[in-house]
C-alpha cells in the first residue's frame, strides 16, 4: 500500500546532504538495505517518484539521508515540517537476508560505505550493534564535505577521503584489501567503481546494495536492472525487487 | 436513478468499464495485487510477450523528461510459455479479462504466439507493431501494410478471440494504417504507442539511454495522443482505445469525448499505483453527477 507521513524535520547537515525524518504509523517496520519511494512533487515535474535508502526507523518515524543532485532531490529538500509526504515501501531485500544464510560464527564481518552509500550501511551497523554481532566499518568519501563522521562516532570506523582532507588519504578499498581474507564477509554500498573493486577481493562472501534508475520501484517497469550471471549466460535482474542487495559473485559489471 | 452503464464493447469483449492498463506498465498484473482488487479494472493488458524469453536492452533504460519519461526497456519478458505456466493461473481468480500484448521479430512469430494463446484463458491479444526500442520487429511493421495484412489475417485464422492492433505515431500515416487494420479484420486499434525521443548528458556528451533512443510517455504526450485518437476514430468504425499520458479521470474523459471507446493507463501506474482505481471511481462519479446513464453516450461526442 501507499504510505502517508508527515515531515518531522528536513535539515541540511552538510553542503548538499539532508536528513529527513518522516512521522509514520507506529507499525512501520524496515530492514537495512531497504528503500522507500517518495512522491516529491504534487504535479508532473518531476513525474516519477524518487527512491531513497532507509537510514533508520524508530517507533513511528522513518529517516532518510539524501544528497541533493537533481530536480527531484531539490524538491524534497524544500519540504517543511508538517508537510505531507506519500511514499511506497519499504521495498527490496535486506543485508540481513544474506547474513542468516551464512554461518558467521567463525567469520569477520566488514561493512564498507562509499559516499552516500553510508546511509544503508549505518542502518545495518546499528542493527548489528543491537544484535551484539561484531563487525568492522570502513567509510570513504571524495572529500571532507562529503563525509558525515558524526553518524559513525561510536563505531570506531576506518575513514578515508580521496584527497586526504579527512581520515587517511586514498580509496577506502585500498585500506579494506589489507585486512580481508578468506574468513571475511563484506557488506558494501557505494559507487559502482568501489563495488567492482570489492568484487575482486579475497573474501569468504561479498554482498552489496545497488543503486539504479527506477521507474516504478514495484517491479513492473524493468528499468532498474543489473546484469546477473546465469550459468554461462546472464539475465537482467531488478534492483527494486530481487535487490537492492546482491551477492557480488553473481554480478557482472 | 437507474444503474449507470459503464460497460463498453471491444471486439468480442465486454469490459465492465473502459479502464485498461497499458502494456509494459502493469507487469503481469500480479505486482498490483497488493495495491487493489484487480476486478476493478476493465481489462488487464500484460507486458509484451514473445515466443521465447527476451533479455532486453542494457541499462540505463529510462530517463525522466519534463512531464514525461523515455524508456528503452527492449521488451524484456519471460516468453509466452512461461507466462501461461507461471503467471496466467494466478490471474484466474479475477474476472477481469486478460489481454496479452504480443511482440515478434518476424510475422510467423506473432502468429505462433497467438496460436499458443488461443487455447488459454486469455481474452484477447494486442499486437505490438510499434515498439520503438527493438531493432527487429516492432517498428519495422508499423508502416508496412503488406506485412500487417499478412500478420492480422494469419492471426485471425488461428486466434478466435479479440485482436487489437497497437499503432505508432512514429512512422507512416496512422489514420491510413488504422483503416488498413480494420479492413484486414482487426477488432480494435489502440493508440498511441510511445513517441521516439532522446536525452543527452551534457557532461559527457553521450545519450542518457544506452539504446540512444527511447519511447516518450507521460503527460507530455497527451495532446499528441488525443489528436491522433480523434483523427483515427473519425476514420474507422472499429473501437479505438486511447493511450497517452492519461493521469486522471478528466484526461480519460477527454479521450472518450475525442472518440475512444476505452482507455489505457500507462506511465501513471508508476507515479501512483492506484491511478486506475481512481480513474474508474472518477468516471463513475462524473456520470452520476451529470446524470449520464451510459458511458457510451460520451464516446465521440466532441462538438465542432
Amino acid at each position: 500500500m501507499e504510505n502517508k507521513g508527515v515531515v518531522y524535520f528536513n535539515k541540511k547537515i552538510s553542503d548538499a546532504i539532508y536528513h529527513l525524518r518522516i512521522k509514520v504509523q507506529k507499525s512501520f517496520f524496515a530492514l537495512p538495505g531497504q528503500f522507500i519511494n517518495i512522491r516529491v512533487s504534487d504535479d508532473f515535474i518531476p513525474l516519477l517518484r524518487r527512491p531513497f535508502s532507509i537510514f533508520n526507523y524508530k517507533k513511528g518515524f522513518v529517516d532518510v539521508v539524501y544528497k541533493v543532485i537533481g530536480d527531484g532531490t531539490k524538491k524534497l529538500s524544500e519540504k517543511k515540517k508538517g508537510d505531507t509526504l506519500y511514499f511506497l515501501g519499504p521495498a527490496g531485500n535486506s543485508y540481513i537476508d544474506f547474513l542468516s544464510e551464512t554461518n558467521i560464527s567463525d567469520k569477520k564481518i566488514f561493512l564498507v560505505a562509499g559516499g552516500t552509500g553510508f546511509v544503508s550501511i549505518r542502518f545495518f551497523a546499528k542493527w548489528l550493534f543491537l544484535k551484539k554481532i561484531n563487525f568492522k566499518l570502513f567509510y570513504g568519501a571524495t572529500n571532507k564535505n562529503e563525509l558525515l563522521t558524526s553518524f559513525f562516532k561510536n563505531y570506531n570506523a576506518k575513514i578515508s577521503t580521496d584527497d586526504g582532507s579527512a581520515g587517511s588519504k586514498g580509496l577506502i578499498t585500498d585500506f579494506l584489501k589489507k585486512e580481508t581474507d578468506k574468513d571475511t564477509i563484506i557488506f558494501a554500498c557505494g559507487p559502482q567503481g568501489m563495488l567492482k573493486s570489492i568484487q575482486n577481493l579475497n573474501a569468504f562472501k561479498k554482498f552489496a546494495s545497488f543503486e539504479a534508475y527506477m521507474g516504478c520501484a514495484i517491479g513492473v517497469c524493468l528499468s532498474c536492472v543489473i546484469k546477473i550471471k546465469n550459468n554461462d549466460d546472464f539475465n537482467y535482474v531488478r534492483v527494486c525487487k530481487e535487490g537492492t542487495v546482491f551477492d557480488l559473485d553473481d554480478v557482472i559489471f | 436513478m437507474k444503474i449507470i452503464n459503464t460497460k463498453v464493447k471491444i471486439g468480442k469483449l465486454i469490459l465492465k468499464n473502459p479502464v485498461m492498463t497499458a502494456s509494459g506498465t502493469f507487469g503481469y498484473g500480479l505486482e498490483f495485487e497488493k495495491f487493489f482488487n484487480l476486478n476493478i479494472l476493465g481489462a488487464i493488458v500484460v507486458k509484451g510477450l514473445s515466443l521465447t524469453p527476451v533479455k532486453g536492452n542494457p541499462p540505463q533504460r529510462i530517463a525522466e523528461t519534463p512531464a514525461g519519461m523515455l524508456n528503452a526497456i527492449g521488451l524484456q519478458n519471460i516468453g509466452v510459455k512461461n507466462f501461461i505456466e507461471e503467471k496466467l493461473p494466478l490471474l484466474k481468480k479475477y474476472k477481469t479479462p486478460v489481454i496479452v500484448n504480443v511482440y515478434g521479430r518476424e510475422i510467423k512469430e506473432y502468429i505462433e504466439v497467438a496460436d499458443i494463446l488461443n487455447d488459454t484463458d486469455v481474452a484477447g491479444i494486442e499486437l505490438n507493431i510499434s515498439c520503438p526500442n527493438v531493432k527487429k520487429g516492432g517498428l519495422q511493421f508499423a508502416s508496412d501494410k503488406k506485412a500487417v495484412e499478412k500478420m492480422i489475417k494469419g492471426i485471425k485464422k488461428k486466434f478466435k478471440k479479440t485482436v487489437i492492433v497497437k499503432l505508432s505515431p512514429n512512422t507512416g500515416n496512422i489514420q491510413d494504417m488504422a483503416l488498413h487494420c480494420e479492413r484486414c479484420g482487426a477488432d480494435a486499434v489502440s493508440l498511441i504507442n510511445t513517441i521516439i525521443g532522446m536525452a543527452i548528458d551534457i557532461k559527457n556528451r553521450r545519450p542518457v539511454l544506452a539504446n540512444t533512443f527511447g519511447g516518450l510517455s507521460g503527460p507530455a504526450i497527451k495532446p499528441i495522443a488525443l489528436a491522433f485518437v480523434y483523427k483515427v476514430s473519425k476514420k474507422v468504425k472499429i473501437p479505438v482505445i486511447g493511450i497517452g499520458g492519461i493521469m486522471n479521470y478528466k484526461d480519460a474523459l477527454e479521450f472518450l469525448i475525442a472518440g475512444a471507446t476505452a482507455v489505457q493507463i500507462g506511465t501513471a501506474n508508476f507515479v501512483d499505483p492506484l491511478t486506475c482505481v481512481k480513474i474508474v471511481n472518477g468516471l463513475n462519479n462524473y456520470l452520476k453527477e451529470n446524470k449520464i446513464k451510459d458511458i457510451n453516450k460520451i464516446v465521440g461526442t466532441l462538438k465542432e
